[in-house]
Formats: structure tokens, C-alpha cells, sequence
């Protein structure tokens, strides 16, 4: 296979857009993808500061390496989760990466706020995940609210997305359909969210970090089970290898055809969101979900 | 009288016979981010490699040396191949 641009031997085949790249020609189409999710979505300027979510993965080092490779005012954030041989070693690997690039890195430490994973784990009888996931996404939000960052962004791929957005319709979830999509607006004390690798596959996240060379973290969490959606990212991959496209349709369609309807029907039903008592960032009810989880932390230590 | 063999008559040595699969070296995979290896007495292609693997096109990077190997790629005997899954694990 020959690269559709320079004619050199491709060493990348992305069947879903019919052609293959060299390493240089498949770098500028990279580059060329993440420019595009950022103008067609508005998510963020040149001249705005731009948090990045860095958990140490192929997704989260190549969206930071390529804002920072295309001229944005990029900063990152890693969260310690404090997870006994796991934290450790990913936060010393992505303080590295980011020594080694003179990139700034931030980082939270879950236990100075008394949500260390393991008690967490110990406290809630919920899946570990979705209580980590919410702690993360509380403290993404907090650090850039309070260091007045204009946008989080984190490294949400197309996989993520289709796979997110298929398991939303097959509940017919008209909150989740309403809100998904790759820039969700600022709103109180909710910051911009954005997802510039929406328009690229982990394959070609993967190729990309493969030819800048950026070493990422394999290891899954020891407290995971598998990444989520990991079966409905199964299924899309099969349709995608029979039908190549079908993934990117079925995500950009949804934006465009689909989504103002689910947003305009979740406007309707959406309970109103008021300070938490304790921490001050938006909640449903008088106490956040982190204050909550928080407290069942003390009480069960304090036991 | 006496006749001569055609590979005489050509100027030209005889080209060894190929030799039988079992006396190839064999191909090399590492899997990661299993870290295990497996050895194929023949492999052809990369698309014949992620068959017996039993993987899609592009669940994952096929790595030879410094450079990414397309499904249509020749694999040579002997040669050492990384097969990197893409799909994140949580």
C-alpha cells in the first residue's frame, strides 16, 4: 500500500476513509483531525488557557503532546489517586513524560481531600469505578474552575464516543443523549469540556503516539475490571470492519441530526442544580455526591 | 556423445532448492501489553498474522523494527514482530 499523499510506503491503513499514510503524511492528518474537532465544534482559541486531563494512557499524552505541537496554551492536570503500586508508578511515568517535553503538569492528590481510592473503596458499596469516576471529574472541574482555566479537555476518542453514545441509545437516555457530544459549554461553576481526538480511532491514537515516540502507561487499574464499554466498543469495532465509516457516521450523524432533539427534550426535565453545602460546586441536592462519599470515608475510618 | 547439463550450458549455477518450512527460521510475536511471545513457523502476510491472532485490522499496531506494518505486508522468516492491542483497558 502506497500513502495516498507522498506515495512512499504507508505504514498506517485507515480503511474508514478509504486510504493509507507514510509516518510524516499520517502525522499532518492527525493534526489536521484534532484542528478540525476544535474549529467545527468551537472549543477552544489560541489565546485561551487549556486544562488537560492526564491520566497517563496513550489518549490523555497524545491530545497534550499534539495541543502543545499545534501552538495552544496547553497545561496539565494528573490525578493521584493514591492507589498502592499503581499511582505511584503512573504519576512518576506522566510527571516524566511531561519533564522530558517542558510541558507544565499539575498534581491532585486525593488523599489530602480524604479520598484516597482504596478507603473509598472500603466505605461505598457502589462499583469503584463510577465513585472514581465522579471524584475525577469533580477535581478536573474544581482545579480548572479555581486556576481559571477557559476549557478541560480530556482524551476522549471516537471509540469512547460511539461506544458512550450506543450504550445511551439503547437505554433511550434522554439526559445522557441531550448532553453528549465532543464541547459541552461552561455553565456556573462547570468549566468548558472538550473532547479534541473525537474524530480519531484509539488505533489511530495509537499510531500516532508510535511515531512520536511517546511511551505510555499499559497497565490497567488494579480496582478495574476492564475499561468501560469495552463490549459495545467490540461491537462498533465489528461493524466498522465490515461496514468502514459506520463508527464516524454513527457518532456525527447523532451531532448533527439527532442531538438537538435530545437536548431540547432534556432541557424540559432537568432538575435544577444548586451549590453543595460543603464544597460550593453544583449539585442536585444539599450535599454533592464527593461530600457525601467524603463523609462515609471519615465515618467508616473514624470506625 | 556426451550432454552437457542445461545449468553448465546456461553459465549460471544452480539456485539451492527452497528449503522446507520446518528449516525456516521462524517469525517471533510479541504481544503486549500481555508480554508474551509466540513463534509461527510461516507467517506470509500481516493480514494472515492477525487472522491466527484472530484480530481486526485495527485492534492493532503491527510493529517490525522503527516502522508500522499495513495488512497487505510481506513477513519474512525470521523476522520479530510487536502486535500492540490499542483498545485501553480502564
Amino acid at each position: 500500500m502506497k500513502c495516498r499523499r507522498c506515495g512512499e510506503v504507508a505504514q498506517v491503513a485507515l480503511p474508514s476513509h478509504h486510504t493509507g499514510f507514510c509516518p510524516s503524511c499520517f502525522l499532518d492528518f492527525f493534526r489536521g483531525q484534532v484542528e478540525r474537532a476544535i474549529r467545527r465544534h468551537r472549543m477552544f482559541g489560541k489565546d485561551e488557557r487549556v486544562l488537560v486531563a492526564v491520566s497517563g494512557g496513550k489518549d490523555s499524552l497524545a491530545l497534550f503532546h499534539v495541543l502543545a505541537e499545534l501552538g495552544y496554551d496547553v497545561e496539565g492536570v494528573h490525578i493521584d489517586l493514591g492507589i498502592a503500586g499503581s499511582s505511584e508508578p503512573v504519576r512518576h511515568w506522566v510527571e516524566e513524560f511531561c519533564r522530558e517535553r517542558g510541558y507544565v503538569l499539575h498534581v491532585v492528590e486525593t488523599a489530602k481531600d480524604g479520598l484516597a481510592i482504596p478507603d473509598v473503596k472500603r466505605a461505598v458499596r457502589r462499583p469503584i469505578c463510577s465513585v472514581c469516576g465522579k471524584i475525577k471529574r469533580h477535581w478536573f472541574n474544581r482545579f480548572a474552575y479555581e486556576h481559571g482555566y477557559s476549557a478541560l479537555a480530556t482524551g476522549h476518542n471516537l471509540d469512547d464516543e460511539a461506544a458512550r453514545l450506543f450504550a445511551n441509545t439503547l437505554r433511550w437516555d434522554t439526559a445522557y443523549l441531550g448532553d453528549q457530544g465532543p464541547a459541552l459549554p461552561a455553565e456556573g461553576k462547570f468549566v468548558r469540556k472538550v473532547k479534541p481526538l473525537c474524530r480519531l480511532t484509539e488505533f489511530e491514537t495509537a499510531a500516532y503516539c508510535f511515531f512520536q515516540d511517546i511511551r505510555h502507561w499499559h497497565e490497567p487499574c488494579p480496582y478495574s475490571g476492564g475499561a468501560s464499554f469495552t463490549g459495545h466498543k467490540r461491537l462498533l469495532g465489528d461493524l466498522e470492519d465490515t461496514s468502514p465509516g459506520a463508527r464516524m457516521a454513527f457518532y456525527e450523524l447523532f451531532l448533527r441530526n439527532a442531538k438537538p432533539v435530545f437536548e431540547a427534550a432534556a432541557k424540559t426535565g432537568t432538575e435544577e442544580l444548586t451549590p453543595c453545602a460543603e464544597c460550593g460546586y453544583p449539585s442536585s441536592g444539599e450535599v454533592c455526591g464527593v461530600c457525601r462519599i467524603r463523609k462515609m470515608v471519615a465515618e467508616k475510618e473514624g470506625a | 556423445m556426451l550432454e552437457k547439463s542445461p545449468a553448465v550450458n546456461s553459465g549460471f549455477p544452480l539456485a539451492p532448492p527452497p528449503l522446507p518450512g520446518y528449516l525456516l527460521p521462524m517469525v517471533t510475536i510479541h504481544l503486549e501489553p500481555k508480554k508474551s511471545t509466540l513463534t509461527f513457523q510461516r507467517i506470509n502476510t500481516v493480514l494472515q498474522l492477525l487472522g491466527k491472532l484472530n484480530l481486526r485490522a485495527n485492534e492493532a499496531l503491527i510493529i517490525r523494527g522503527r516502522e508500522l506494518l499495513t495488512p497487505d505486508r510481506r513477513i519474512h522468516p525470521g523476522d520479530t514482530i510487536t502486535v500492540r492491542l490499542v483498545m485501553s483497558r480502564g
